[in-house]
């Protein structure tokens, strides 16, 4: 009954993931530029793929604790990745959405030489 | 940094917890020999990077149970919600965006917690945070709400500036 219960919790949490999943590829399809893009991936692959381990550790009973571990170390890597590109898109100067309206960005003085300038 | 170090054994014993943990969860099926082995690993492989571990040592076992209740809960909800804003923008045949690159101000101190602040804000509702420059946060919004310092800083940091303070005092 228990073992029953837990598997169709862990197929929902995997449908769930799944569908966020679907969600994120349809941003990165539709919306305009990178930023918006990176939003879109961001967010959803982090519940999508949190979600769909909890699921697959519900599932497999003794893999839960796996699960767990994959999610934390997800947790706290993804949004770094995605800072980091964020970060190396903007300093590269790659075209922003035309209604970006308040680019608080550009006062922003970077603290690095920048290619060819001397130190 | 000027945050005080906690001693060398305060950090040892910290790093053994943290790795004999670490190795509980990574060979579950539980077993005596296994534990054995693991601790001998922990005591050994603490000793070589305590250094590296942490600087503020067991007095990081407060900032785990705030960690675990009351980050948490707020963060899973949050992110929850950033889901369905990212969901309802995606599947809107007309797009609803909007979006801008905000400056909000950050009153903590210790660089740790910047990180987190800086990753909270990317899984939360619509918003990314692109660059960090000392106590400014730069923050792309896909959904402008507000665009002076102290608005936008109300609006996407609030929350969760209040635990972190709390976590990092």
């Amino acid at each position: 009954m228990l073992d029953a219960f837990l598997g169709w919790t862990g197929v929902v949490f995997v449908f769930i993931g799944v569908f966020f999943l679907f969600l994120g590829a349809l941003g990165i399809l539709r919306l305009p530029d990178l930023l918006n893009r990176l939003q879109a991936g961001t967010k959803s692959t982090t519940l999508g793929v949190v979600a769909t381990s909890i699921g697959v550790g519900l599932i497999v009973r003794g893999w839960i604790l796996f699960a767990a571990a994959l999610a934390v170390f997800l947790l706290m890597t993804n949004p770094i990745s995605s800072h980091a590109i964020a970060r190396a898109s903007y300093r590269a100067g790659v075209k922003l959405y035309p209604g970006t309206h308040p680019d608080k960005c550009e006062e922003r003085k970077w603290k690095l030489p920048e290619d060819g300038e001397e130190k | 940094m000027e945050r005080a170090e906690s001693s060398i054994a305060s950090r040892y014993i910290y790093a053994v917890v943290i790795y004999f943990f670490l190795w509980i969860v990574l060979t579950y099926p539980f077993s005596i020999h296994e534990w054995e082995a693991g601790a001998l690993i922990a005591f050994l492989g603490a000793l070589l990077s305590y250094k590296q571990l942490s600087m503020s040592g067991v007095k990081n076992i407060r900032r785990i149970g705030i960690l675990l209740f009351w980050y948490l809960p707020v963060f899973t909800w949050e992110m929850i919600k950033a889901n369905l804003h990212v969901a309802l923008i995606v599947l809107n045949p007309k797009m609803p965006i909007n979006p801008g690159i905000v400056k909000i101000k950050t009153n903590l101190k210790s660089p740790v917690a910047r990180v987190w602040l800086a990753n909270s804000i990317t899984l939360t509702p619509g918003t990314l945070s692109l660059d960090i420059d000392e106590q400014y946060l730069y923050i792309h919004w896909i959904t402008v709400g507000a665009e002076d310092v102290e608005g936008a800083t109300k609006e996407i940091a609030g929350t969760f500036e209040k635990i972190l303070e709390a976590m990092f005092k």
